[in-house]
């Protein structure tokens, strides 16, 4: 196998399985994440977006180390994460940090700032003062930085707190930052700026960043690579435009359609589209392909054999044969595929 | 135009008892609703919004006081109701929905006994055979398929998607004339959300309900509603139809919105305003100031008037006259 140069962390054939009683007699295994591949490429923006339930969170665990796949392996600069011996593995979680969903959670509420920026520092006894942290907390444009060290996260607004949990993971210079649904529990204004926050961030050299998030509609503007998860499995991947201007596969066809119209003059011309049916215990997925039965598309074979990956470009792969075979070289008005 | 009105709030003020002091979360807030449309409260959290829905069905947190104000329903004041009368109002004429659907079920209650309880409540003389009847027409009229199966079911064993609809399904047994719903998209997946939207606007045409939208989501409001009321720091700062607000915004806080709202959408602005939330140095004069990039020298000395346009629009802000350059 020809080894990517560039491959920061190679998720391959991924498997996490958490194991449920249903019954007091009886065990059931919940394929959260079921067999992911991902290959994740030092400076590249990834994003990965799913609904609840779609094992994108999982995934994201996974990656930073905080889980271990069942089947499959994750490899950090070529080796696998549990081949790594203890000082790897100081390394390794120096270099791959995660910022989590809720900043009200992720901060503790009994600990100044610079208390929480120091501690990274602490737990791998390198060396910083003051001037380091005030450093940190204006990456993340909280200025001054010094009217922040001492104050408490109740003290801060949503917007800064998360600032904060982000100034926290950039302590260390990490190679690969994980981000679980970051700006998801913020208001709309406070959203923006974070975004800009990190958009700046993607633009620094040597940093890798991985979204994790339900809201389609703000990846866009991230740009990078999309990951489109559903039921435990990848249903697509490709670079931002490949997904939201060519996709291939019904369920991201049918998300992006499901992002509603922001213009009100605009949304009285349209009805409001929503793919029909519910998503599917992970519990009890259906048969062969995870989508075909909320799938407009969906034939006999669907419910028999789990699509494979096809590429369609270098980029872009979906685990979908038949809107392929459908469109057969000719183009399609993607919007119609749900029409009845 | 003013005779079909349903609900109208008046110069409602609420505030919060914390640690002795009190704190001002509703200020003069007036907004009307009429019979079979959808209005939209926006703001951002904090901005009160939630606390006008709670003080319009009276469930506010035991420290929270309505201070001033009336609430006209159907004319009558139900701020000057018994306790007992307004649970009647309650369910009954106004039902409320939220954003998290498993909090307006009964966990320990199958779906079956909660909906046939609540049509029995309303409708004493309906026998139990003919509640189960119409349980099962709710449940099918919210588009739940195999509506027999979800009745012995319990709230947890459904999704979040599911639960919502029959959350809705509860709140329409009695036929009501006015839905609150609070947040009641924010917490689904965005495939259900849209199903849930589109669940709610048929509803309307159905019940000829009228629907009070309490939300954060633009793109909630342009869908849903009508007319749109603004909040900022406990007051309304803008009123208008859904439409003429998003083309003509006026107050500097509306536009701060729309524009964050574009620029999530990839397209590329600088914003005018101030981001961040600050906090109002003080009540009296414009609560927005600090985060304005409009100021002129008044702002700083009387708070602003709550201007009315030809137009229909109503701006709390002292440069209201002049249309914002976007």
């Amino acid at each position: 196998m020809k080894e990517n140069k560039n491959a920061l962390l190679a998720v391959e054939d991924v498997s996490r399985y958490y194991t449920v009683r249903r019954r007091v007699w009886r065990k059931e295994n919940v394929r959260a994440v079921d067999g992911v591949s991902l290959k994740i490429n030092r400076g590249d923006t990834n994003s990965i977006v799913g609904e609840s339930g779609s094992g994108k969170s999982t995934l994201a665990r996974l990656m930073v180390g905080l889980e271990k796949p069942d089947e499959g392996r994750i490899r950090y600069l070529a080796v696998n994460l549990i081949d790594l011996d203890k000082k790897e593995r100081r390394r390794f979680s120096r270099e791959v940090q995660m910022v989590f969903q809720n900043p009200y959670a992720s901060l503790n509420p009994r600990k100044t700032i610079k208390s929480i920026l120091s501690k990274p520092f602490k737990v791998h006894g390198l060396e910083y003062n003051d001037d380091t942290l005030k450093g940190l907390l204006s990456r993340v444009d909280l200025t001054p930085p010094s009217a922040y060290l001492d104050k408490y996260p109740h003290e801060l607004s949503g917007g800064q707190r998360q600032r904060v949990a982000i100034a926290r993971s950039l302590a260390l210079n990490p190679k690969l930052v994980v981000l679980d649904e970051p700006t998801s529990a913020l208001d709309v204004t406070t959203k923006v700026q974070i975004l800009d926050l990190l958009r700046n961030l993607q633009g620094e050299e040597d940093l890798t960043l991985v979204f994790i998030s339900h809201e389609l509609p703000f990846l866009k503007p991230i740009g990078g690579n999309v990951s489109v998860m559903y039921n435990g499995k990848m249903v697509e991947k490709g670079t931002s435009e490949e997904i939201f201007s060519d996709a291939y596969h019904p369920y991201t066809i049918g998300l992006l359609n499901s992002i509603l119209e922001v213009d009100p003059r605009e949304a009285k011309k349209r009805e409001i589209f929503a793919v029909e049916g519910e998503t599917p215990s992970p519990v009890n997925p259906p048969s062969g392909c995870r989508f075909h039965p909320r799938c407009p598309l969906a034939e006999p074979s669907c419910s028999e054999n789990e699509p494979p990956m096809i590429s369609i470009s270098e980029s872009h792969q979906v685990a979908c044969p038949i809107l392929m075979k459908k469109l057969d070289g000719k183009s399609l008005d993607r919007s119609s595929i749900y029409a009845r | 135009m003013m005779d079909d009105v349903l609900l109208r709030v008046d110069n409602l003020e609420v505030s919060y008892k914390q640690r002795g002091s009190s704190i001002e979360a509703v200020s003069g807030a007036t907004f009307a609703v009429r019979s079979n449309e959808c209005v939209a409260l926006i703001g951002e959290s904090g901005s009160g919004k939630s606390t006008i829905a709670n003080a319009v069905l009276r469930v506010l947190p035991e420290n929270a006081m309505i201070t001033k104000g009336v609430v006209i329903f159907k004319s009558r004041n139900l701020l000057g109701l018994t306790e007992e009368q307004m649970a009647k109002v309650r369910g009954r004429d106004i039902s409320m929905i939220f954003q998290d659907p498993h909090s307006s079920l009964n966990p320990v209650l199958k779906i079956g006994d909660q909906l046939t309880e609540t049509i029995m409540t309303h409708n004493p003389a309906l026998g139990r055979g003919k509640a189960v009847e119409r349980a099962t027409e709710l449940l099918d009229l919210v588009r739940i398929p195999d509506a027999t199966q979800i009745l012995g079911r319990y709230p947890h064993q459904l999704s979040g998607g599911m639960a919502q609809r029959v959350a809705i399904a509860l709140g329409l047994s009695s036929n009501p004339s006015l839905l609150i719903a609070d947040e009641p998209t924010s917490a689904l997946d965005l495939t259900i959300q849209a199903q849930i939207l589109k669940l709610i606007k048929r509803l309307m045409g159905v019940f000829k309900l009228s629907v009070l939208l309490i939300t954060h989501d633009l793109s909630l409001v342009s869908n849903l509603a009508d007319r749109v009321y603004v909040m900022y720091a406990g007051q309304i700062v803008e009123e208008d139809y859904t439409d003429g607000l998003y083309g003509d915004p006026r107050h500097p806080y509306t536009v701060l919105l729309l524009d964050a709202v574009m620029k999530l959408q990839g397209v590329s602005i600088t914003l005018a305003s101030a981001i961040e939330f600050r906090e109002p140095s003080e009540l009296s004069s414009c609560r927005f100031r600090p985060r304005c990039s409009a100021l002129s020298s008044v702002c700083r000395q009387k708070p602003p008037p709550y201007v009315g346009l030809p137009s229909g629009k109503k701006v709390l802000c002292w440069l209201s006259s002049s249309s914002v350059e976007r």
